[in-house]
């Protein structure tokens, strides 16, 4: 029996950009060599700010965008071999909710019709039994028959993510991506749906790639956390580790800016970021964090650190992750987070 | 006693819409201290927005201003004429938004734009005061303020654009800086470091920040005293420390129970259920109660009044000593 569901190794994703006609093709390496793989009913929680490349692997990871090369083994077959019939089965295992619930439903379409799609394609139940499936879908996530009829625009924010969440999940996928599933939700809305995808993924055994800049959510969810900064992974491990005893610089400056719900904690020691992230265009030689990182010496000039396995279960992509402590930034902050 | 410096007194705005009526602050009184910085949380459509714009007077021309008062050192801004108001927008009272790429002028250079302010505002020429932008740019932390400010918007990345802003709305040394949202669009990092911008140009100038925001980690890191905005009306006012510790009013505690970083991973958070209410037609008596767990047969009918339950602390809750 294999517990991984999914292993990726070596994930490229490079978008052409071409400025003028004469000019040289350059590519953004939006994602570039990322290996991973996640268990059977656990989540990875993968983290990074805007460009990062975690939307990016996303899509990739369930081909909805061509990788450029890697290798994506789901459920013992590879991926990047399928055949159409082949590819319709690997679709209908799978699901996706993205950041945005409103633009991410038909307008023109009722919850009903929106729900029935995948049910018309994947199955060949009646119409009845689809109607069964459907309501029962809607109950799970919260939501009832009365909601059938509507439309996207005459439900609230979080009930548009809830008919989200039911369209990924109807057809009973092993894997799950949600893409910033709670980024454009009120506070109070946000933990409703958070413990609705708890509750999911425990009663299904559904695995979870969540994507997500909000570290508190990452770790609130996951099992695994994956940091990334322009298209690479930093960081990889437990969440406990990830955040108990963090290694790279990024991820540590990472959890000083994260403002903390706790007055106490106001005057922390932090490690403070210099500059912005950047252009994944022209990404910085060396390690790619070198200009904005406090500890960089000569060699994270000219040399690009590969991620090792610094502990067990524990990677990092840093030459000095040896010599680094971070232990006085992180008293404070940790014994709150392992409250 | 510190010195009042914005004062709001039962202040109802309402929008006109095709639908009705919708009464976006409905009854809302403040006090904002001098040299303070004074935040404002609640979710989308509570009202915290329109609040923030009534105060310059900057409203869209379907709001309607039914009733109260905005008291800005011993000046009713309500009452002020346009004149008036436009000696005290950007010299006295300054606002940043929270997208800054709308609220730069895209087909003028920024450093064009930042130095309109103190052109406008004081008798100096227009080469003293594109001399002034630049170094406020530079005190903000645009690398190269002289180049810089040559540049049109769209070539600064959010963090820069958002720095320009900062620098346009500071230049006068304002006595209150409105920030709406100031740092929702921007990554952690970036968010960091404006925070911290915005607290050294607080203590450099002396400036009163009025800062408006959904997010607790930001109220717990920046706030002296906080006011929690539902349904259009106040429901809480407090120092920081008190709303963490002992938060009275049950929508605050829902909320500051939902954010996830008191929980053990994977466990259940506390959600409040339901949805904030439609302002076209809000619930009876206390707006909050279809989503309260504490709620009461006096909830229903009779509106709860602000009051104080200790020096400084006031909730509007008919059972705030059940709130455990």
């Amino acid at each position: 029996m294999v517990t991984e569901l999914l292993i990726v190794r070596d994930l490229k994703k490079y978008f052409e950009f071409r400025k003028g006609f004469f000019t040289k093709t350059q590519y953004v390496r939006a994602v570039d060599g990322v290996s991973f793989s996640v268990e059977r009913g656990t989540t990875l929680g993968v983290v990074g700010e805007s460009g990062s490349g975690k939307t990016t692997l996303g899509l990739t990871v369930l081909r909805l965008i061509e990788p450029t090369s890697g290798d994506i083994v789901f459920n013992g077959s590879n991926v990047m071999h399928l055949n159409r019939k082949e590819l319709k089965n690997f679709r209908r295992s799978t699901g996706i909710v993205f950041q945005d619930p409103y633009s991410s439903l038909n307008p023109r379409m009722r919850v009903k019709e929106i729900l029935e799609r995948p049910l018309k394609i994947h199955t060949e139940d009646d119409s009845e039994t689809r109607l069964e499936k459907i309501v029962k879908t809607l109950e799970e996530v919260g939501l009832s028959s009365e909601h059938l009829m509507r439309y996207p625009h005459e439900l609230s924010g979080g009930q548009q993510q809830r008919v989200a969440i039911a369209r990924a999940i109807i057809l009973r996928p092993l894997l799950v991506v949600l893409d910033e599933p709670t980024s454009s939700l009120d506070v109070s809305v946000q933990a409703q749906i958070l413990n609705l995808l708890l509750e999911l993924q425990s009663r299904h055994e559904l695995t979870y790639i969540f994507i997500t800049h909000d570290l508190l959510t990452a770790k609130h969810v996951s099992d695994f956390i994956m940091v990334m900064y322009l298209g690479k992974v930093v960081e990889y491990s437990t969440t406990q580790e990830v955040f108990g005893n963090p290694r790279h610089p990024y991820t540590v400056s990472l959890l000083s800016s994260v403002p903390m719900p706790d007055p106490k904690l106001r005057g922390r020691k932090r490690v403070e970021v210099v500059g912005e992230p950047p252009s994944p265009l022209n990404p910085p030689k060396g390690c790619r964090y070198h200009p904005r990182c406090p500890y960089a010496t000569e060699v994270c000039r000219v040399k690009e650190p590969e991620l090792l396995e610094f502990s067990k279960k524990h990677f990092v992509a840093c030459h000095r992750v040896g010599e680094l402590s971070f232990d006085e930034f992180l008293r404070d902050v940790s014994s709150f987070l392992s409250e | 006693m510190p010195e009042v410096l914005l004062d709001v007194r039962n202040l109802q705005i309402c929008y006109e819409t095709s639908r009705g009526c919708v009464r976006a602050v409905d009854g809302v009184s403040l006090e904002v201290y001098r040299g303070e910085t004074f935040c404002l949380v609640g979710e989308t459509g509570c009202g915290k927005s329109t609040l923030a714009l009534a105060i310059p007077r900057l409203l869209p021309p379907n709001a309607r201003l039914l009733n109260g008062e905005i008291i800005f050192k011993g000046k009713n801004l309500l009452t002020a004429s346009e004149i008036e108001l436009q000696k005290i927008r950007g010299r006295e009272i300054a606002m940043i938004f929270q997208n800054p790429m709308t609220s730069l002028n895209p087909v003028h250079r920024v450093g064009f734009q930042v130095a309109e302010v103190p052109a406008t505002h004081f008798r100096i020429s227009w080469r003293e005061a594109l001399v002034t932008a630049v170094k406020q740019l530079g005190r903000v932390g645009i690398p190269d303020p002289d180049l810089r400010s040559r540049d049109y918007p769209h070539t600064f990345s959010g963090g820069m654009k958002q720095r320009s802003m900062i620098a346009m709305m500071t230049i006068c040394k304002p006595s209150l800086l409105i920030a709406d949202e100031p740092t929702t669009a921007l990554d952690v990092t970036i968010q960091a470091q404006i925070l911290k911008l915005l607290h050294e140009l607080k203590i450099e100038y002396g400036l009163t920040l009025l800062l408006i925001t959904h997010n607790f980690g930001i109220v717990a890191e920046v706030c002296d005293r906080v006011g929690v905005m539902y349904a259009g009306k106040i429901v809480e006012v407090a120092d920081v420390r008190e709303i963490f510790e002992s938060p009275q009013h049950p929508y605050t505690k829902g909320l500051i129970e939902c954010v996830v970083a008191r929980r053990k991973s994977k466990s259940r958070l506390n959600q409040i259920p339901g949805a904030p209410p439609s302002l076209l037609s809000p619930p009876s008596g206390c707006r909050f109660h279809p989503r309260c767990t504490y709620v009461t047969h006096k909830c229903l009918s009779e509106e709860p009044r602000l009051v104080g339950v200790r020096e400084g602390h006031l909730v509007a809750c008919h059972n705030h000593e059940r709130v455990r």
